[in-house]
């Protein structure tokens, strides 16, 4: 807490939010989107490793992301994902939801 | 019929006239494959289970005993942990190498970022691997990822419509062994002695074809169970119960309704094998899904569609076979005719009973026959010739056919007619039918309905004389009626 960093409760359901969130302006795989989560938050999200492919699947499988292998700029191929145009409704929903309860949570406790 | 000419009808299974030996034959394959199967699982268990502890001094090392080998260099800690993610995973094959290549390329990423930090490789490469934590639980996640409902729904269905892909895969192949194995039997028995190849009565070939059956009921449940939870994403433990919940009825009715065969109390029990081996074959150590069929991948909705119109199909076919399977009349006695026969006019002994033909008559021993059709069971078709002298039954009145239940005499009943006798407790007809006397042949038939307790039937034409008494006008001829119907009319009939 004292490095910034959030409580892993807190942060408990956030990892769609936040993959759709980095997905949206366009299309990475699964290190980098690790990567970006923890750089626009300066570090006080960090999602572990070990929950964000399941996050990535799920989202793919419920047709929010979709998959593709290919070369990645670096040379090797990877698995990129992009988001769908129902990842977009999606993102917008928990976007909506994100803001009544940061809203409200702000109001709480002031 | 030998048995290389009659190899095709046993594609249809159980409910037609197996050949003995190749029923015999086909019920042996299938039980040593199941025995194996069973003995193997018992086996594999004996050698997988940990030694029994004892005590040993502290200082015992085992003859040949090597220190323990130290921890796996890290290169071999990467495949160590991507092997037992791809062996958690469960998913299809090529599923499993996306999900492996996907989270060791993150490994190589994570690995390059720590080394460049200053990390060693060794260190960095176990880093990478701690934050992505225990690979049991990620391998469960990842799948867990891919349990969505409409998964869940292409699950069943492409179960669903794989059973009967299973059920005639399985009487195919097996077909195929048994036509081999049958030729090479005839070559056997031509070559070595002249005894007929029959070796089961027809019943017990019945009851082995049923044993084949349940085989295949273990079997194919199990590849149900197996490919839907490949499907579905789901541990076939977690879909077991379900499937013999469902299933096991379905079966039953198929099987109750559906099997048109020669019924009895041991080929009804064998009949109730085969849905319960259908949930022995949903439960029994089915712990690994079915992961490799073709057309598992997709969102499985031309999976749903075919899956679909094959339960209507089975309902369809459901409906046709219940009201065919319904085929009992159960009334068997007729109680409209007055009660003046010969029966009635005193008790035994039989003698007094049944008083030879009056002298100077002639008539000829019956010609019965019975038919055993479902549309029609239990009907006992009669001819009675007479001497050809159309007078001859002129002085006759109220020509009767009796059916009384019978009992096979010394002569025993062969081919359905022969010999016989009636029951020596019984004490009247089960029914009769008043017959024509216009023609020197009296034809009629009689209904006796399908009954569990009477197979054997004796037949004889009565008639009133001018002196007003009842004659025996024939000797008798005894009738066997095998109750041929479903499981369901045997169950329900009376007797």
């Amino acid at each position: 807490m004292g490095s910034g960093k959030i409580r892993g409760q807190l942060l408990k359901g956030t990892t769609p939010l936040l993959v759709l969130t980095i997905l949206r302006n366009g299309e990475l795989y699964g290190y980098e989107i690790a990567q970006r989560i923890r750089e626009r938050s300066g570090g006080a999200f960090a999602p572990s490793e070990g929950s964000l492919y399941p996050a990535l699947h799920s989202l793919e499988a419920g047709g929010a992301l979709q998959a593709t292998w290919r070369d990645s700029d670096k040379g090797p191929r990877r698995r990129y994902y992009k988001i769908t145009p129902k990842g977009g409704a999606l993102l917008a929903e928990h976007e909506q939801e994100w803001t009544s309860f940061a809203t409200a949570m702000a109001r709480s406790v002031a | 019929m030998d048995p290389v000419s009659s190899w095709l009808w046993d594609l249809g299974g159980p409910g037609l006239d197996l050949p003995p030996l190749v029923a015999l034959v086909y019920c042996m394959l299938f039980g040593a494959a199941m025995g194996t199967f069973l003995l193997y699982g018992r086996l594999r268990r004996r050698l997988e289970a940990p030694p029994p502890a004892r005590p040993l001094p502290p200082d015992w090392r085992p003859p040949g005993y090597e220190p323990p080998a130290p921890e796996p260099a890290p290169p071999a800690l990467l495949t160590d942990y991507l092997d037992r993610l791809r062996s958690n995973l469960n998913l299809p094959d090529g599923m499993e190498s996306d999900v492996a290549a996907e989270i060791k390329d993150h490994i190589d990423d994570s690995r390059t970022a720590l080394e460049a930090e200053g990390m060693e490789p060794d260190a960095a490469i176990r880093e990478a691997l701690a934050r992505l934590g225990s690979v049991t639980d990620l391998a469960e996640h990842i799948r867990r990822a891919h349990q969505t409902t409409r998964r869940m729904l292409a699950g069943a269905a492409g179960g669903v419509f794989l059973m009967p892909g299973a059920y005639v895969a399985s009487y195919v192949v097996g077909s195929l062994i048994l036509f081999a194995a049958s030729v090479v039997a005839q070559q056997v028995f031509a070559a070595t002695s002249s005894t007929s190849y029959q070796l089961l009565t027809f019943e017990l070939t019945h009851l082995a074809g049923m044993g084949a059956l349940s085989v295949v009921s273990f079997y194919t449940a199990r590849t149900g169970v197996r490919v839907s939870a490949a499907i579905s994403r789901r541990p076939p433990t977690a879909l077991g119960g379900y499937w013999a919940l469902m299933g096991t009825p379905f079966v039953a009715v198929a099987v109750l309704f559906g099997i048109h065969t020669r019924q009895s109390w041991p080929m009804f029990g064998a009949e109730l094998i085969v849905p319960i081996a259908f949930a022995a074959g949903s439960l029994y150590r089915v712990s690994r899904p079915e992961l490799r069929m073709p057309f598992m991948e997709g969102q499985g909705r031309s999976l749903i569609a075919a899956a679909g119109a094959t339960v209507v199909l089975g309902l369809v076919m459901g409906l046709v076979l219940l009201p065919l399977g319904a085929s009992v009349r159960a009334d068997s006695i007729n109680s409209d005719l007055p009660v003046e026969n010969i029966d009635r006019a005193g008790p035994p002994p039989a003698a007094a009973l049944m008083p030879p033909s009056p002298p100077g008559l002639q008539v000829l021993d019956p010609v019965c026959y019975v038919d055993y059709y479902a549309s029609d069971p239990g009907v006992i078709y009669c001819s009675f010739f007479g001497t050809g002298d159309r007078s001859f039954f002129i002085q006759w009145t109220d020509l009767r056919l009796e059916v009384w239940r019978g009992v096979m005499d010394d002569t025993g009943l062969h081919g359905g007619i022969e010999g016989g006798s009636h029951a020596p407790s019984m004490v009247g007809p089960a029914t009769e039918e008043v017959t024509d006397a216009d023609n020197p042949n009296v034809v009629g038939t009689i209904d006796v309905g399908m009954r569990r307790d009477g197979p054997i039937w004796w037949v004889v034409l009565t008639g009133k004389a001018p002196d007003g008494t009842r004659y025996r006008l024939s000797d008798g001829r005894g009738v066997k009626i095998d109750f041929v119907g479903t499981g369901w009319d045997w169950l329900t009939a009376p007797g």
